[in-house]
Formats: structure tokens, sequence, C-alpha cells
């Protein structure tokens, strides 16, 4: 396990290197950002001096040689836009963003595991057709449309919920996040609910598909010749046999929600990293841009590792070691 | 005679799919009586397993019974509600599953696989599951069983899951266990001990044993009585050593071909395979591959003929004595 896990820690850092260069040269295309930075009745000088001073005079060689040299030390480079350093801007958004991802996460599993369960063992009675056909809306219905939609419903007509911003914040677990106050959750309740439902529905159909084909397996058969419970079959020898594709897909999910929620940010004015991201890619503040993928893709890495080692966990015929794959 | 603990009366099995009706199971009856072990041969697909399966009503759409009755204790088990059903199953009858390959759940210990059905059917502690769950293992020969109980099957071997499989069966101390080919994938060794261990089980504690299989030979040496089966249908039983002194049905004396006995020819092997049950028998199922098949067969269907423990569905058959 820990070969395992120090192979993938090499491998991380390989994976990050190359996608920092990748970005770093995807930025470089876009354009010189120099002319979005400066107010447009500078001088030339006025222009020429910006330049030089973020570097941006330099080759593109020198330029990621400075970028990497930074890196290696933790150091992502300040903010063309907002004179700071990257990686506080991130950090003062991140917690916003990952408590988002997570309740919405919370609320898809809690949402899409039951239902999925009830779909595939009922397969085929009203019980599966009611929850498929739900589960049609929560996919084709825009999210944006979704999440005007439960503003209308829940804020303005019902007025039960906040309908944007974050709430109150307090320290929870050594970061300050709206989960430690009852405001903070009446605040995230609708965004999280919004961000869910789409994968919700995933999991459902997932869980349904996947219960229905165990179902059907001669073990099952084997289990209901021992006497054993319709309860006890479904939720412990079923539903244990489809942990290992839910969690695969869970993983998926989960990096989607931490690193997609833009749209829904957006939508419910939620001060998270979405909005610093849609900013910076106007602004073309390279930097930002650069720092924030880097951060969303350590963030996928750290996610397949937990999936790798929860897989050994579930299957038992799975067994971690340092020289596989 | 005692009572029955078991009686299957016109039993039949279909498959349903796409208009077409496969009947698998063709008019199935026989009793079983306590401490018996009844022995079930035919070839692979004659539908062996599916009368097993059918007799604890635990077919899967597609397959359903369609008609007839299997009476245990007063009641009809493919008439039972699902509660009453289960009471029934892995506890008073089990089941020994043909493929212990596929039978047992990947993921799950066999300790809890076990322990499982010793909990669903009685009302003890889990240590004396767990005691119980030690005992059979140790009556199959599973050597140091209360360490085994936290593996997974996949590192038993074939053999040692099939044991797992057959000890689960006796857990509960059920009336009646059918037993699905449950020796194939064992060594002659553990083999005897089994056959010794039903054996003994069917004469102290009066078990009933329906032991399908595919070797007559086998079941010479375990049976009290035989149901030869043949595309679905009884075509011959009787007691064990009638059938095999004195088969009546070319079918089972054909199956006899493969056992040695010395002194005696070898009998000439069986040609072809058994017909696809899709459709409809004009007249005996045999008759294609019967060596002493008349124009007569191929066009009237023949029906039971003999007592009700001794009889063959033929209408040429081998013994002087019954031929009509
Ligand atoms: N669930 C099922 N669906 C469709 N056909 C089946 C099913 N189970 C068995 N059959 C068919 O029934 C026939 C008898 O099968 P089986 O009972 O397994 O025979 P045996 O155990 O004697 O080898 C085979 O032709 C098989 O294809
Ligand atoms: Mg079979």
């Amino acid at each position: 396990m820990a070969a395992y896990l120090f192979q993938r820690l090499i491998q991380a850092i390989f994976v990050l290197l190359l996608v920092s260069l990748l970005i770093f040269m995807g930025v470089y295309a876009i354009g010189d950002p120099i002319e979005l930075l400066v107010s447009p009745d500078s001088t030339v000088e006025d222009i020429e001096r910006a330049r030089a001073a973020l570097g941006l005079d330099q080759p593109i060689w020198t330029q990621y040689r400075i970028y990497l040299v930074g890196l290696l030390q933790g150091d992502l480079g300040d903010s063309f836009v907002y004179n700071q350093p990257t990686i506080q801007l991130i950090l003062q958004r991140l917690p916003a963003t990952v408590e988002l991802g997570l309740v919405a996460f919370l609320f898809a599993l809690l949402m899409g595991i039951p239902l999925g369960l009830v779909a595939g063992y009922y397969a085929d009675k009203w019980a599966d057709h009611a929850i498929m056909n739900g589960s049609i809306f929560a996919f084709s219905l825009p999210n944006f449309w979704q999440g005007l939609l439960f503003i209308l419903l829940f804020s303005v007509w019902l007025n039960w919920l906040p309908a944007g911003d974050r709430g109150e914040v307090d320290q929870f677990l050594g970061v300050s996040s709206s989960l430690a106050t009852a405001d903070g959750w009446r605040h995230i309740f609708l965004p999280a609910f919004n961000l869910a439902l789409f994968n919700a529905a995933l999991i459902v159909r997932l869980t349904r598909s996947s219960i229905q084909e165990v179902m059907s397996s001669e073990y099952i058969r084997y289990a209901r010749a021992k006497g054993i419970s319709n309860r006890r079959i479904l939720l412990r020898h079923a539903f244990r046999n489809i942990q290992i594709p839910l969690v695969t897909v869970l993983g998926l999910e989960l990096g989607n929600l931490l690193a997609y929620g833009i749209i829904t940010e957006t939508v419910f004015d939620w001060p998270g990293m979405g909005q610093l991201l849609i900013n910076s890619i106007r602004l073309n503040d390279r930097p930002v841009i650069v720092g924030y993928l880097l951060v969303v893709v350590a963030m996928f890495i750290l996610i397949n590792v937990v999936v790798d080692v929860l897989y050994t966990l579930l299957d038992p015929r799975i067994k971690i070691s340092g020289s596989k794959s | 005679m005692a009572e029955p603990i078991l009686s299957v009366s016109g039993l039949c099995t279909e498959v349903v799919s796409d208009e077409r009706v496969a009947r698998i199971v063709r008019d199935v009856s026989f009793d079983l009586y306590p401490g018996e072990i009844l022995g079930v041969v035919g070839e692979s697909g004659c539908g062996k397993s599916m009368m097993g399966f059918a007799l604890l009503n635990l077919l899967d759409p597609p397959a359903r019974v369609a008609s007839g009755s299997v009476s245990y204790a007063g009641q009809d088990i493919t008439k039972l509600p699902h509660e009453d059903l289960r009471g029934i199953r892995g506890n008073r009858i089990a089941m020994i599953f043909q493929d212990p390959m596929v039978s047992l759940n990947p993921v799950l210990t066999i300790g809890e696989q076990m322990m499982e059905a010793v909990l669903a059917h009685q009302n003890v502690s889990r240590e004396e599951a767990k005691a119980r769950t030690v005992e059979v293992l140790e009556m199959v020969g599973i050597p140091k069983p209360a360490e085994r109980l936290k593996a997974y099957p996949h590192e038993f071997s074939g053999g040692m899951r099939q044991r797992v499989v057959i000890a689960t069966a006796f857990l509960n101390q059920p009336d009646i266990i059918i037993a699905d080919e449950p020796t194939t994938a064992l060594d002659v060794t553990i083999q005897a001990q089994i056959l010794a261990e039903v054996q003994k089980m069917a004469a102290q504690n009066g078990t009933a044993v329906i032991w399908i299989s595919h070797d007559m030979s086998l079941l010479s040496g375990l049976a009290d009585r035989v149901m030869v089966m043949y595309a679905g249908q009884i075509v011959e039983s009787g007691s064990t050593a009638s059938i095999i002194e004195q088969p009546n049905h070319p079918y089972t004396r054909a199956l006899m071909g493969a056992i040695p006995v010395p002194g005696r020819k070898k009998l000439e092997i069986l040609r072809g395979f058994p017909p696809n049950l899709l459709g409809e028998f004009t007249g005996c199922a045999f008759a294609p591959r019967c060596p002493v098949a008349r124009d007569h067969c191929e066009v009237e269907r023949p029906e039971l003929r003999g007592t009700e423990l001794s009889h063959a569905r033929c209408h040429y058959p081998l013994q002087e004595g019954a031929r009509s």
C-alpha cells in the first residue's frame, strides 16, 4: 500500500507538470493579456513598462521556466488583475466551492442510491416507472433553468430559503464554512440541491441497472434458496456487489461537482472558485487560470487515489500493489 | 409405508420467450419418503436442474411453474405466499446448487454466507450460529474450519466451494435436501466422505434426499430409488437394484453403458443429443435415438406403465414381464 501511494505521488507530480505545460501553452495561445489589463488611454511606453513588470516581454520558454521554478516552491505567481498571490485568491474561495460540492454530493447520494435501489428492485413496476420518469426531468431540463425555477419557487413565492450568497460562516474543521451555522445551511440548501439533481439522476440510473444485473445472478438465486429475507438480499448481497461500479462513477461525479459547479455558483451568486475562474478567463489572468486548473487536476488525482483504495476495501479480489499499472 | 414428505404431481415448467414456449419439465410426478435417497439421472439438458428449482419455487421469469403441485407438509409450495416459502427454503428444504463457482457471493465471506442461513431461520446467537457453521464444515472435511470463516470464495478452490455449499445445506437439519450434481468437482475421497455423510443423515435424521446426477454409477451406490429423466419427462422409475439389474427403458440401459460391469459386455454408446424442448413430440421423445424403436414409436406417445413405485414410459420395454 505504501509503495502504491508513493508511486501514485510520483505519477501525480508528472501529471501536474505536464498539465501545467499544456495549460501554459494554451493560455499563451489565447493572446497577450496586456491590452485587457492596462487602461485604454495608456501610452505605448506605459504598456511596455507594464508588460516588462509582468514578465510578458520574455520569450515563452523563459516565462514557463520562471513559472515552473515558482511552482516547484509552491508559488503559483501573482494575479495580473488583483495583484495578489494566486494561491491566496484560490484559497479564499476554495472552501465555498468545496462545501457546495460536498453537500451537493451528499444530496446526490442520499437521493440517488435509495431511489436507484427501489427502481432496480421493482424493475418495470410502477415505482420504477415513476422514479425513471422523474429522473428524465432532472437529466434533460437545463441545470441553470432548474436553478432559476427553484429560486422562483422556494425563495420568491414561498420565501422559505434565501436565493443567493453564502450566509454566515464559522469555523468548521479548521476552515471557515457555512456548514457551521444554521444560516449557512439555509443558504447552501438550494444551490446544493440544484447542483445535486443531475448527478442524483445519474446515480439512480446506474444503481438501477447494476441492481437489475446483479439480481439475476446465480448467487442471488442461491441466497433466496437459503431463505434469506428480501431485504437482506437487496441491501447486503446485491448492494454490496454494486458498490464497486458505483464508487467509480461517484469519484468522477465528486470531481465534477467540485470543479465545475460554475453555472450553479453563478445562478445562486455563490462566492466560489467558479466566479473567480470566469473573471480570470475574461481578463486573461494567466496565473489564476493556470493555478485554478492545477488545483482542479490535483483534486481529481486525489479522488482517483481514494477510489482505488476504496476498491480494495470493497472487493476482496482486488489487491493494490506497487508494481501494478 | 410412511406418509411421503414431499409429493409432486403433474409438475410442468415452461420458459416463455418471444411468443415461443419451451416446455422444460413435462408432467413430473413422484413421492419422496422420509429417509429416502432418490436419484434423478439423465443427460445434460434434460431439465433436471429446472425440476429441482421448481420444487422450491425458485424459477425466475421468463421461466415459471406452469401447472402441477408440490406438496410439503400439507401445503402446495408452488402457491405459497412469499414469507411462508422463505421459512421453508434453506430451513426445511435445502438445495445444493450445481455450480459452486457462481453460487457463492464473491464479496461476502464464507462465514457470513453460512451463518446468515442459520440466523434466517433459527432464533440463536451469532456464537451459536458460528459453532453450527464450524460443525458442518468439519462434516464435509474442510480443515481448520474456524479459521476459514473469514475467507472469501475466491480464496477457495472449486472443490472447497462445493463443500461449502454442501455444508450450508446441512446447517438447519432440513427434512429434504435437493442436491444438484453436487460432487462433480470433488476428488474421489472427498466424494466418498460426503456420500457417507449424506447417507448417515438420511438414516439417522430421516432426511430425504433428491440427488440429481448424470452419473448412474454414482447413484447405484447411493440411491434407494432412481428416476430417469429424458426431455423433461420421467421415462423410468424404480428401485435402484431393479433399474440397474433390469432396466426397462432403452434410455436407461444406454445411460448404464458407461458403468463397467464385470462379466457383461459393453453396451452401445448413446449417440446424438436430447431433443430441443421448444417443440412438441408426436411420439416418444427418445425414438430418434432409440436402438429398438419401431415405426409405432414415432407416432404414438407412450404412457407411464407399471406400479407407482416402478414404471417406465416405453412401448417396447426391455424386460419381457413388463411388456403389455
Ligand atoms: N432460466 C431459463 N431460461 C431459459 N431456458 C432455460 C432456463 N433454465 C434452463 N433452461 C433450458 O432448459 C433445459 C434444461 O436445462 P436444465 O434444467 O439445466 O437441464 P439439466 O440440469 O438436466 O442439465 C435446457 O435446454 C436449458 O437451456
Ligand atoms: Mg443441471
